[in-house]
């Protein structure tokens, strides 16, 4: 349904913006008879823009072949329901949280026992920490050793997975088989020609194959790696040449900082195109996506500030802070309601103790968060900063040429204006299949970043041939190099998510997260379906990514799987059918039943 | 009861030992209480039938006797127990009335609380440059367009400047070898990972550079992190916790320095390069721990250094740092980003330097300096290799380093492996070829170690640091002009991020594809910019 421009919008009456609401909109707003002209003309205008957005990227030509006619309504449908709503809550059966933490008890009492056997009666257990210097503590102690020896350790093959037979983290991948000759506490790369006397332990069978040095692969479908725009599988058609020849004339590294002689010219071009694709001032690039947060957050806030965080922000904004001596209050996850308190109570209080103002207030959240599979509900998060005058930092680490029509992030996708959000920062590792990070800020925050993050003074620039692969990722994901390949990547990403998002849901699982997001964890809860679930679907040729406390809470053990644009539709159907097998065998349909089953 | 001990519980640890106190006494009374009344039933019962209010005199009446008893047998007690029901109550209700003062909110009214809302106001989020930053910005929009090694060309010069400053050594990152290497990885492995180590990031270049390094060292395991300051922050940070100790060096560069601070551990500083300041900090914790008979056992202690201190170029004396954390029971962590490649009859770093192999427990590595490419490696045995696996935020939440920075390095290893001996002799000449043109120069004064590759000298005046800087910065630009690049290091290296401002100094570097005829024209440019503005 078309929306009449907004010049004519400003001369109907308030009775016929609302009806014009009612139709247009979907879902209708709740409190559409309280709303004021300005805000019906806001909500009208917003669907315009996206709608009209996604209409021209997403729609296929008609020489094109839409590999998802016969699900696309339903998949249109499901997408335009999840933008409007909140994702779905899913709470733990009573039985799966009994049968967790009864899992966890026993582990933790067996690997005690253990412990003391192995310590008392010194039976030489593999697990028994290596005996320190006389007079020196042991440089392991406490919970997180005994994590690491009794509940790790068994379950560490799931986990650094090594990909090799001369590819790299593409979606058809080849990844290394590993043995232990002790209990799983060092994985060995299984070699054929090495282990000939040795049991071997992995299941040999159809997906396995041989490297040209003797080691042992196995041919799987990459549902881990952050491949979202798939420049891993067409590096050589798409990125090859232009990266190459940057290695004929610049230095692998320039082995200085960015300050001293570090700059080289294909930084300041990578800039420039970062900042023209976010529509900021200028860029700040760095040399790794983790240590972007970590050394910005410390150069802009200070003792004084106070930073407000999203309680699941990633672990290198949580160390910026730490670093940054500023005061960190947090928010719960994605709830502007929970963020306007705290915004208030804290302008209201003031400092702790000394009740000075605070002199700068900074909101951080993330675009995608990794873990949850959603995306941030940054309109109105954008709104509550503005309406306290607050500075807000956004994390597109995951959005950034994974989400919005043109891959310009989370702000396209939510509809905010980039001048809305002050400090933008991404990396290069996950959608341009490169390295480092960046920061897009006004003129000023950035060159006063030049000069006290210490990322830009005093660690090692990225390197040239880095820049290269980026910007030439951001060439096609622009549409700059003459094709169509960017466009049509950003459209299979998202199909193809959406698909395996609503048949994953279809199954009956417990999935997180939003529709148009490239990331959907599973709830697995208990911890032994973490190495049941990753090791039955590496099995079947599955590689798959599990993760378990600390990383996420106690109870809530997750499988996440990642989806790229190389993936084509036969593969998600085929990985769909074996792990509904896996489901079934581990029993995670909790969406059907108490029991999962 | 359980209220009352509840809240005095809340209150405070002394009030809560005298809680249970007055409980127990209490108590005591209640049952005496109990038991009375119970006697008192008793006798009734024992009678004929008694109206009710007889019950309640009699009980009354027991009650006096009993309370009258109770006076005449133990006056004390009566005394103590009232004082102390009488403190809770005050307690009680005191405790109330801080709550309230604590509470400062509730005594604004909403409009109140909108006019504080509406009044702040946040400071900008970055504040003006002044002129010092001003001329960083400048630099760093400079951009290098050639770079062979030796000479660089940037936007900003006409010709190609020798290159004195940056921290490519052995010129790796331009060798064919490298080259060669990097680019067989690109064209098999693409170039980025996507992905962290613990999830299918882990590349098969990855655990070869890996054992690579290890067979170096003769240790297990190391694990290569994907950049070189965060190498050594997540390193420190992963072992040493609240309540251990670190030991650190005053001039250590802000990747230790970082990793120190969000450690969260105790810290003790001694100054710069100074065995004998360590040794009095190191007999200052002794004496304390004996003072405070504190079980050593229980903390984890950390002496940590730099083998070439990026901000100074001294060498670590790594002999009397071996003796002393043996004698005092500490550990060590030592950064060689700048000495690997660099030190050492074969190039292996400090440890070769002094021939005291696995002296140190923990090594932290750039690969981003001479061996020209991305990255850092940490060694130690596999207790430390392991734990990091799980434990150092730079690998476990950060995407792993593109392949082909991993085979660069394994093909600079190879390289110093193979011509390792003579590059290290040619680099101690240029060394000291430069340290002797330095020692010429009386208007500058050396204050680096002299076999060091990495070269700091000061101003020999003793104007203030501000107009010292000011002339340094004079001088590197005036080299520059004249085809010389060297770096001054007044304007970014300043206490930000470090715990003291070294003074303000030039800095050279020098590689081995220096030839001696290049260094001594740098020489006479040096002098003459020196000879300009001082």
């Amino acid at each position: 349904m078309s929306i009449p421009s907004s010049s004519t919008l400003r001369t109907l009456k308030v009775a016929e913006l609302r009806s014009l609401c009612s139709s247009a909109l979907n879902p209708v707003p709740s409190n559409l008879n309280k709303l004021r002209k300005a805000d019906l003309i806001e909500l009208l205008e917003a669907s315009d823009s996206t709608e009209a957005a996604t209409q021209s990227t997403y729609e296929y030509d008609e020489d094109e072949v839409d590999p998802y006619a016969d699900v696309r309504e339903r998949l249109e449908a499901l997408a335009k329901y999840s933008a409007a709503n909140p994702p779905p809550e899913h709470h733990i059966t009573l039985f799966a949280a009994f049968t967790t933490y009864l899992g966890y008890a026993v582990l933790i009492c067996v690997g005690h026992l253990r412990d003391f056997f192995g310590l008392t009666l010194s039976i030489g257990s593999r697990y028994v920490p290596a005996t320190p210097r006389t007079g020196v503590a042991p440089l392991l102690k406490s919970w997180d050793n005994f994590y690491n020896r009794r509940l790790y350790h068994r379950i560490q093959d799931c986990f650094n997975r090594p990909v090799g037979g001369g590819e790299g983290a593409k979606c058809r991948m080849k990844v290394m088989e590993r043995v232990s000759y002790d209990g799983n506490k060092t994985m060995i790369v299984a070699n054929r020609a090495a282990d000939t006397d040795k049991p071997t332990k992995f299941v040999d069978g159809q997906y396995n194959e041989t490297d040209e040095d003797g080691d042992v692969v196995r041919r799987c479908l990459n549902l881990g790696s952050y491949n979202y725009l798939g420049f891993a599988d067409d590096w050589n058609d798409t990125c090859e040449k232009d990266v190459l020849s940057v290695l004929d004339r610049a230095p692998v590294s320039c082995s200085s900082p960015r300050v001293e002689v570090g700059t080289h010219e294909l930084h300041r071009e990578l800039e420039v195109l970062v900042a023209r694709f976010l529509g900021k001032d200028d860029a700040l690039v760095l040399n790794m996506g983790f240590n972007t947060n970590a050394t910005t957050i410390p150069a802009l806030v200070s003792k004084g500030d106070l930073i407000i965080s999203d309680q699941l922000n990633h672990t290198s904004i949580v160390s910026g802070a730490r670093a940054s001596g500023a005061a960190v209050r947090v928010f719960k996850h994605n709830d502007h309601n929970d963020l306007d308190k705290v915004l208030r109570e804290a302008i209201v209080m003031g400092m702790p103790r000394t009740r000075r103002p605070w002199n700068k207030i900074v909101v951080m959240v993330e675009g995608i968060y990794s873990m949850e599979g959603e995306y941030c509900n940054l309109k109105n998060i954008v709104k509550v900063c503005k309406q306290y005058g607050v500075y807000l930092y956004l994390d597109e680490a995951h959005s950034i040429g994974a989400m919005g029509p043109t891959g310009r992030g989370c702000c396209e996708y939510c509809g905010v204006d980039t001048k809305d959000v002050d400090v933008l920062m991404g990396t290069f590792t996950k959608s341009f299949g490169g390295m480092g990070g960046y920061i897009a800020a006004s003129q000023d925050v950035v060159d006063y970043l030049r000069t006290k993050c210490a990322g830009s003074i005093f660690h090692n620039s990225l390197s040239p041939i880095v820049c290269q692969q980026i910007i030439t990722a951001f060439k096609v994901i622009m549409g700059e190099d003459g094709t169509k390949f960017g466009r049509n990547k950003l459209r299979a990403l998202r199909d193809n998510s959406n698909y395996m998002r609503m048949r994953l849901t279809d199954m009956g699982l417990h999935v997180l997260g939003n529709y148009d997001s490239p990331i959907m964890p599973v709830l697995l809860y208990n911890p032994t379906k973490i190495a049941a679930f990753s090791r039955e679907c590496f099995k079947r040729g599955l590689a798959v990514v599990v993760v378990g406390f600390p990383a996420v809470p106690i109870l809530m053990s997750r499988a996440r799987f990642c989806v790229s644009a190389g993936h084509t539709r036969e593969d998600l159907d085929d990985a769909l059918v074996k792990i509904e097998e896996v489901a079934d065998l581990c029993c995670l349909r909790y969406a059907k039943s108490t029991f999962g089953m | 009861m359980s209220f009352i001990i509840n809240s005095l519980n809340v209150t405070s640890t002394t009030l809560e030992l005298q809680g249970t106190l007055i409980g127990s006494l209490v108590s005591d009374r209640l049952r005496s209480y109990a038991d009375s009344a119970a006697s008192a039933l008793n006798g009734s019962l024992d009678g004929p039938s008694v109206p009710s209010y007889v019950d309640a005199l009699l009980f009354l009446e027991n009650y006096k006797e009993w309370w009258l008893r109770l006076v005449r047998d133990d006056p004390v007690h009566v005394v103590v127990e009232t004082v102390l029901l009488f403190t809770i109550l005050v307690v009680i209700w005191r405790g109330n009335g801080s709550k309230k003062a604590k509470n400062f909110d509730s005594k604004l009214t909403s409009s109140e609380k909108e006019q504080l809302i509406k009044d702040w106001k946040s400071t900008s989020l970055t504040p003006p440059l002044t002129d010092q930053e001003k001329r960083i910005v400048l630099r760093n929009n400079e951009q290098v367009t050639t770079y062979t090694g030796t000479h660089i060309q940037t936007t900003a010069s006409s010709s190609l400047l020798l290159n004195l400053s940056t921290f490519d050594f052995l010129c790796m990152s331009v060798s064919e070898d490298v080259k060669r290497a990097s680019r067989e990885t690109l064209q098999t492995y693409g170039c980025g990972s996507c992905g962290p180590r613990g999830f299918y990031g882990t590349i098969k270049p990855h655990l070869i550079l890996e054992e690579e390094f290890a067979a170096v060292w003769g240790v297990n395991e190391s694990i290569m992190y994907s950049d070189g300051a965060s190498t050594s922050s997540s390193t420190v940070a992963a072992f040493a916790k609240r309540g251990d100790l670190l030991v650190i060096d005053q001039g250590i560069y802000e990747g230790l320095l970082t990793g120190v601070t969000l450690s969260r551990s105790n810290v003790k500083t001694f100054k710069h390069n100074d065995m004998d300041d360590l040794r009095e900090v190191l007999e200052k914790i002794r004496r304390e721990d004996k003072r405070l008979s504190r079980n050593v056992l229980e903390q984890r202690r950390f002496i940590v250094t730099e083998a070439i201190y990026r901000n100074y170029g001294s060498i670590l004396p790594l002999d009397k740092l071996v003796a002393l954390k043996d004698e005092f029971c500490f550990r060590l962590i030592v950064d060689e980003s700048l000495s690997f490649g660099v030190l050492g009859p074969n190039g292996l770093g400090i440890t070769d330097l002094y021939n005291l192999p696995n002296s140190i427990e923990i090594t932290t590595v750039s690969l981003e300096n001479a061996l020209g490419s991305v990255g850092g490696m940490t060694i130690g045995d596999d207790e430390v290799v392991d734990h990091q696996r799980l434990s150092g935020a730079g690998y476990v939440f950060s995407a792993s380093a593109p392949p082909f920075v991993s085979s660069a390095s394994v093909a600079s290893l190879g390289v110093i492996k193979k011509d390792g001996k003579e590059m290290i002799k040619k680099l101690k000449k240029n060394a000291t070829t430069v340290v002797n043109i330095i020692k010429k120069i009386k208007q500058l004064s050396l204050t680096s170690s002299p076999d060091s590759p990495v070269i700091f000298c000061c101003l020999s005046s003793s104007a203030s640091h501000e107009s010292q800087n000011l002339t340094l910065q004079s001088i590197a630009s005036e080299c520059k002009s004249n085809g010389v690049l060297l770096v001054a290091t007044g304007d970014h290296v300043t206490d930000h991020l470090l715990i003291h401002s070294p003074p303000p100094m030039l800095r050279l570097t020098v590689n081995v594809l220096h030839t001696e005829s290049m260094l001594k024209k740098a020489g006479v440019v040096i002098q003459k910019a020196c000879e300009k503005f001082c």
